[in-house]
């Protein structure tokens, strides 16, 4: 895992600076500024030395704990994400929870059912909400539930007008939540529907399985106790990837509602070339996958007796 | 003993109870349905598109914080919607007569939010500042140096006459900042610039990141107190929701763009108001008169015949910007020429211009290849192709290239990549920005055009003082522009910036030529 972290760094550094534009362009705006400002900013930000002496310092720093400065806020790395992490975790995992939740119980209705009118009704509607864009359901939700309804908050995580604290913060962050978050929750779940079904019905039409119904056995206690834990997982492994992108997955979701989260700000920090609050939030990207896709290692394994890691 | 099932149960339970707790308690809030409140218990909020990186308003170009800083600093002097200059902190400034030396006269009753007076020493700190860290005007403002006279008067000295130099003072990035809390430290990274220590209408409160900024009124404000009691401005990225957030009641103010064809039926909407705001802005065709044919005036100004600029705005604008008809903006109205006017749309006068200059049509009937670059922020693709579209008629064969902003900065502005370029630019405060787009070495002087006659005028214009002889200057400039083809601008800029009806005294409606452009110091609030 050490070698991936180090090779993902160097390729994304690379990566980062081969676009085309730098951040000092770019924050003077389409107003052009005198190269007396370029080349005052440009020595400010370090960017006037060779690509390898910046990289070197960036790699330095990071071995110190130190993700360097912000090209844009002029605050520290870890302390803009920091400020817009959990905004986006929030809301992300409650989604990706709630998919995996919904899908699964779906999945294995329709897989309990068989063949017949709910499965199909239930595969039309997951795979409509499978090819809908995410930003025009979102937008579809608030016109519907918020502005013609009015039943929810168009956009943003609080109440703007009120300072809420303790539990009416919780509530009003909660209320807030939920169009979003069905927003996501509702693009996510044809996934987890489709795999839970079919890994179920695989399941079902094992031997075992038919051995357990003959003995007499309650056909939930089949389901639940012994069928279930081996179809589930697939879904464990599509679960643990999907996390990996919690952090940036959102981004669509936070722009449309106005989300305080992380997604937007790293479409904004592309924008403006902010070269080390990018390279921070890939990092933290990769890291996150490569540790989701232990921990899903992990899971399987202990899900199932088969497989034992030395 | 509770078995798993249950305590899930319960769970939900709670859960369900706080969202719930959630929902009436924001229900039954003012917001969704405003009562009839006096503006001083009133929270205006107002969206904005992009949330600022920080507050600092000198030291680099920060347009995002631009609206809040308007409410919480002050300048030396400041400028309305008529791109007039007006007092600010300086209630009067006097020039010597060789034009090099403008001297300022402060309040004395104005304080920081911090109790700490404001006098001569924050204006000096602020000014050599910008000239010495290079902040974002310094090259606008050719200060020599800046020093204190007394307690409440500044005098700055210019390193040359300049005659846009009040103008570009009064407009961006010129905001005073406080000596006691900035000198000595690295203006980038002081912590005042997240939670900063003002002058304005407003102080402010607080800072929620990705959220909103929260000021309250500051009762000591020297020009007196304003109305209303807070201001929040939230961050909402797409301007579909913002207008839904108006829509619905949570914000009182939208200066996102609002999408251009719902202004319509959003002026027929009676608890709205529209106003269109225009611009010193230019929509227009920057040719490289370095390569061929663009090097030719005639083929530029059969270009100028062939773009029809009526359906470009009616069309790509829903007829919101206003068509061009002369070479600057009349918004800035003492400058405007009014009859040195772009040529009307013929096609087939283009067609005669350029069959007479030797741009003779092939055997499948086209004169010339050029390829036009543009950056994809809406509207100007669609402007392209409707340019593309006009110039196919008269035999001119358009490759349009559409590139994000930063590639298409680098390819125009930089390598000079391009046949045609599409953009637009603001042309003011003063018309010395010409200077920047057609003058010799100018930053936004793309194709590198340069017409010794117009360079002359344009040195004058500097260099005087006097608003009438400079008028006259700059409208020689612009007949001179006809007859040069430079660029060819095509529409103006207007933006729709909608609020609810119950806002009064807004600085673009209501309040114009007394407040500066989003300063919210004059705003109340009727009962409704």
């Amino acid at each position: 895992m050490v070698v991936t972290v180090v090779v993902v760094v160097g390729l994304n550094f690379l990566i980062i600076h081969i676009a085309p534009g730098n951040p000092v362009d770019i924050m003077s705006g389409t107003q052009a500024p005198s190269p007396q400002q370029v080349a005052y900013l440009e020595h400010y930000y370090g960017l006037d030395q060779p690509l390898y002496v910046q990289f070197w310092r960036y790699v330095d720093g990071l071995l110190h704990g130190n993700f360097g400065m912000s090209i844009s806020f002029d605050q520290p790395v870890s302390a803009v994400v920091g400020a817009h992490i959990w905004a986006t975790l929030l809301l992300t995992l409650a989604a990706a929870i709630l998919a995996l939740i919904i899908g699964v119980v779906l999945g294995t209705y329709a897989a309990a059912r068989g063949e017949g009118r709910v499965d199909l009704a239930l595969s039309i509607v997951t795979y409509l909400f499978y090819a809908m864009p995410v930003f025009w359901l979102g937008l579809l939700l608030i016109l519907a539930f918020s502005s013609w309804l009015h039943l929810f908050p168009t956009s943003g995580m609080t109440n703007l007008r009120e300072s809420y604290t303790g539990l009416a913060y919780i509530g009003d962050v909660a209320y807030h939540m939920v169009l979003p978050v069905a927003t996501l929750t509702l693009v996510q779940f044809p996934i987890y529907y489709r795999i839970g079904k079919a890994s179920m019905m695989e399941v079902l039409h094992e031997d075992y399985i038919t051995t357990l119904t003959a003995t007499g056995m309650h056909p939930n206690r089949v389901m639940f106790k012994y069928a279930l834990k081996n179809a589930i997982l697939p879904t464990v492994t599509i679960f643990g990837l999907s996390l990996g992108y919690v952090i940036t997955g959102a981004a669509l979701v936070e722009i449309v509602f106005g989300w305080p989260g992380i997604g937007q700000l790293t479409l904004n920090a592309v924008f403006s070339r902010d070269y080390t609050l990018l390279m921070g939030i890939y990092i933290m990207t990769s890291v996150s996958i490569a540790v989701m896709i232990l921990l899903t290692d992990v899971a399987y394994s202990l899900l199932d007796p088969r497989i034992r890691y030395s | 003993m509770l078995s798993p099932m249950s305590s899930a149960r319960r769970g939900i339970l709670v859960a369900s109870a706080l969202v719930l707790t959630g929902a009436v308690s924001a229900w039954s809030s003012p917001a969704t349905h405003p009562a009839s409140n006096p503006s001083a218990a009133y929270t205006l909020v107002v969206s904005a598109q992009t949330e600022p990186t920080n507050l600092q308003p000198d030291a680099k170009v920060n347009d995002a914080a631009y609206a809040i800083d308007q409410n919480i600093y002050n300048k030396l002097v400041t400028i309305d919607y008529h791109y007039n200059v007006v007092p600010d902190t300086a209630y009067k400034w006097t020039v010597s007569s060789n034009g090099l030396n403008y001297t300022f006269y402060l309040h004395n009753n104005i304080k920081w939010s911090d109790g700490v007076p404001y006098t001569s020493a924050d204006v000096v700190w602020t000014l050599n500042h910008i000239v010495k860290d290079q902040g974002s005007v310094a090259a606008n403002l050719p200060i020599a140096k800046a020093t204190a006279l007394n307690t409440y008067t500044v005098r700055v000295t210019l390193k040359h006459r300049d005659a846009a130099f009040l103008g570009f003072l009064s407009w961006y990035g010129t905001f005073i900042l406080p000596k006691h809390i900035y000198a000595g430290t690295n203006w980038l990274t002081n912590p005042n610039n997240e939670h900063p220590v003002g002058t304005g209408p407003f102080t402010f409160q607080s800072w929620t990141k990705g959220q909103s900024i929260t000021l309250m009124a500051n009762k000591n404000y020297f020009k007196g107190a304003p109305q209303v009691g807070k201001v929040v401005f939230t961050f909402v990225p797409d301007s579909s929701t913002a207008l839904q957030d108006l829509l619905n009641g949570s914000t009182d103010i939208d200066t996102n763009s609002v999408p251009y064809t719902q202004v319509p039926g959003l002026r027929k909407n009676p608890k709205l108001q529209v106003k269109l705001i225009t611009y010193p802005d230019y929509a227009y065709i920057d040719p490289n008169v370095q390569k061929k044919p663009m090097s030719d005036v005639k083929f530029r100004t059969a270009l100028s015949y062939a773009i029809d600029r009526s359906q470009v705005a009616e069309k790509a604008t829903s007829g919101i910007w206003p068509v061009a008809e002369g070479m600057y903006p009349p918004v800035i109205s003492w400058a405007y020429n009014k009859n040195a006017r772009l040529p009307a749309y013929s096609p087939s006068k283009a067609e005669q211009l350029l069959t007479a200059a030797g741009y003779k049509p092939n055997a499948q009937g086209v004169r010339a290849s050029v390829n036009l670059v543009v950056f994809n922020s809406p509207p100007f693709p669609d402007i392209a192709t409707l340019v593309k579209d006009n110039l196919a008629k008269v035999g001119i064969n358009v490759n349009l290239v559409e590139l994000d902003i930063n590639t298409w900065t680098q390819r125009v502005g930089t390598d000079h990549d391009f046949d045609l370029a599409l953009l637009s630019g603001f042309q003011g405060p003063d018309p010395d920005a010409l200077m920047g787009r057609i003058g010799p070495g100018g930053t936004e002087n793309n194709g590198r055009f340069d017409d010794p006659r117009i360079d002359k005028l344009l040195l004058k214009g500097e260099e005087l003082t006097d608003r009438a002889q400079r008028a006259a200057i700059y409208k020689q400039v612009q007949s001179l522009m006809i007859q040069d083809m430079p660029i060819i601008p095509i529409t103006g800029d207007s933006e729709p910036t909608v609020a609810a009806s119950y806002v009064q005294n807004l600085p673009w409606t209501g309040a114009e030529g007394k407040v500066t452009f989003d300063d919210f110091s004059l705003v109340t609030i009727s009962p409704h």
